[in-house]
């Protein structure tokens, strides 16, 4: 075995078993492996065990199933590199904090998604389009959904928050604000009152504290807790 | 499809921590202290309108080395706590919300606490010894 290895400590559970979670790890060469920790856990699960699970599509960080705790921070798996991660020649890798886990590195999303429904991510406008074309925006405009419409959805942030682990059932968490953020800002969308409403709640919003682990974690640098803070300024303006 | 229950991934214990959690949860004890720091300020106040052996008793207590310790600790939550509120106040307005900015602040706020809350002893402690 080459000096230039890292092992890969990872978590293991399977839902077919009597056992609970365990970790399990695996030496890597990194001499023989390509420089990401999506291609670590693939040349394991071909080389190694091939009943290391985990979801992947894109491999270069357009898709965002590759998501999961690398070395204790969220972030994707095919945009990490190992070397930059690994500590002292090992790297643990989770899946996403706080969530239910389906097997191994995969986690249960559906009350994710379904929270991210429930902010009703669509235009809403009562006045129609002009006859026969599309609804114009000023570059200004548009530019107000830079640093919104790059999020891919992959939950690193949303996991990462010590509120939504505690009250996930009633917040929405930062990936889901920062979509609704999104409608709110946009200069097409007709609905913003509606949506203001609607996210006024001491928990669907208001367990939001500012801790930045969502900031943080965003494997695309985007900023949920400053489109959060918007919205309760937001909240806030509309009284005056 | 789920067979039974699931068992919930690993969170608090994986999780690296960050200034941000870090300055959060210090914020979060702070005020706690701060919290029960009010009763033992209300104790005082109380004690010092009884008058007598009841001030002389609360009083012996909060300068007791214990009771300074304690005193020490408040001072600090009170300046954190309020400098805290700065940062809170900041965001509330839209400010700092840069990861950078946000690390900066957050050292600021801790270190910022710990001078004045020395500067702060240091003066009482001259004034006691003179």
């Amino acid at each position: 075995m080459s000096t230039n290895k890292v092992v890969f400590e990872i978590y293991r559970y399977d839902p077919e078993s009597d056992q609970p979670p365990s970790y399990d790890e695996f030496d890597v060469d990194l001499d023989n492996c390509g420089p990401m920790v999506l291609d670590g856990l693939l040349k394991i699960k071909d080389e190694q065990d091939g009943t290391l699970t985990l979801r992947r599509s894109c491999r270069e960080g357009v898709c965002g199933s590759c998501a999961m705790n690398i070395g204790g921070t969220n972030t994707l798996a095919c945009t990490q590199d190992i070397k930059s991660v690994a500590r002292n020649g090992r790297l643990k890798i989770t899946p996403l904090p706080h969530q239910e886990v389906v097997k191994d590195l995969v986690p249960d999303l559906t009350h994710f998604y379904a929270q991210y429904e429930s902010i009703q991510p669509w235009m809403k406008s009562d006045t129609p389009p002009a006859e026969g074309r599309e609804r114009l925006q000023s570059k200004e405009d548009r530019e107000a959904l830079d640093g919104h419409y790059e999020c891919i959805l992959c939950a690193c942030c949303s996991t990462s928050c010590p509120s939504y682990w505690w009250n996930s059932d009633r917040f929405l968490g930062p990936a889901i604000l920062l979509a609704a953020h999104r409608w709110i800002v946009d200069s097409r969308d007709e609905g913003e009152g509606d949506r203001l409403d609607q996210l006024e709640d001491p928990f669907r919003l208001y367990r939001c504290h500012t801790i930045m682990n969502c900031t943080s974690a965003c494997p695309k640098g985007l900023n949920p807790a400053k489109a959060i803070a918007d919205i309760k300024k937001r909240l806030v303006m509309r009284q005056l | 499809m789920s067979q039974g229950q699931r068992p919930l991934s690993p969170h608090l214990e994986v999780y690296r921590p960050l200034t941000g959690s870090f300055t959060s949860i210090l914020h979060r004890a702070t005020n706690a202290a701060l919290l029960g720091g009010m009763f033992v300020l209300a104790a005082w106040l109380g004690s010092v309108a009884a008058g007598g052996e009841v001030y002389q008793f609360v009083n012996g207590l909060l300068s007791s080395f214990v009771g300074r310790v304690a005193l020490f600790g408040w001072t600090f939550c009170a300046f954190y706590s309020a400098a805290q509120w700065l940062r809170h106040f900041c965001w509330d307005l839209g400010y700092g919300f840069e990861i950078e900015t946000a690390k900066r602040t957050g050292l600021i706020a801790v270190v910022c606490s710990a001078l004045l809350t020395l500067a702060v002893w240091s003066l009482v402690i001259l004034r006691g010894a003179s």
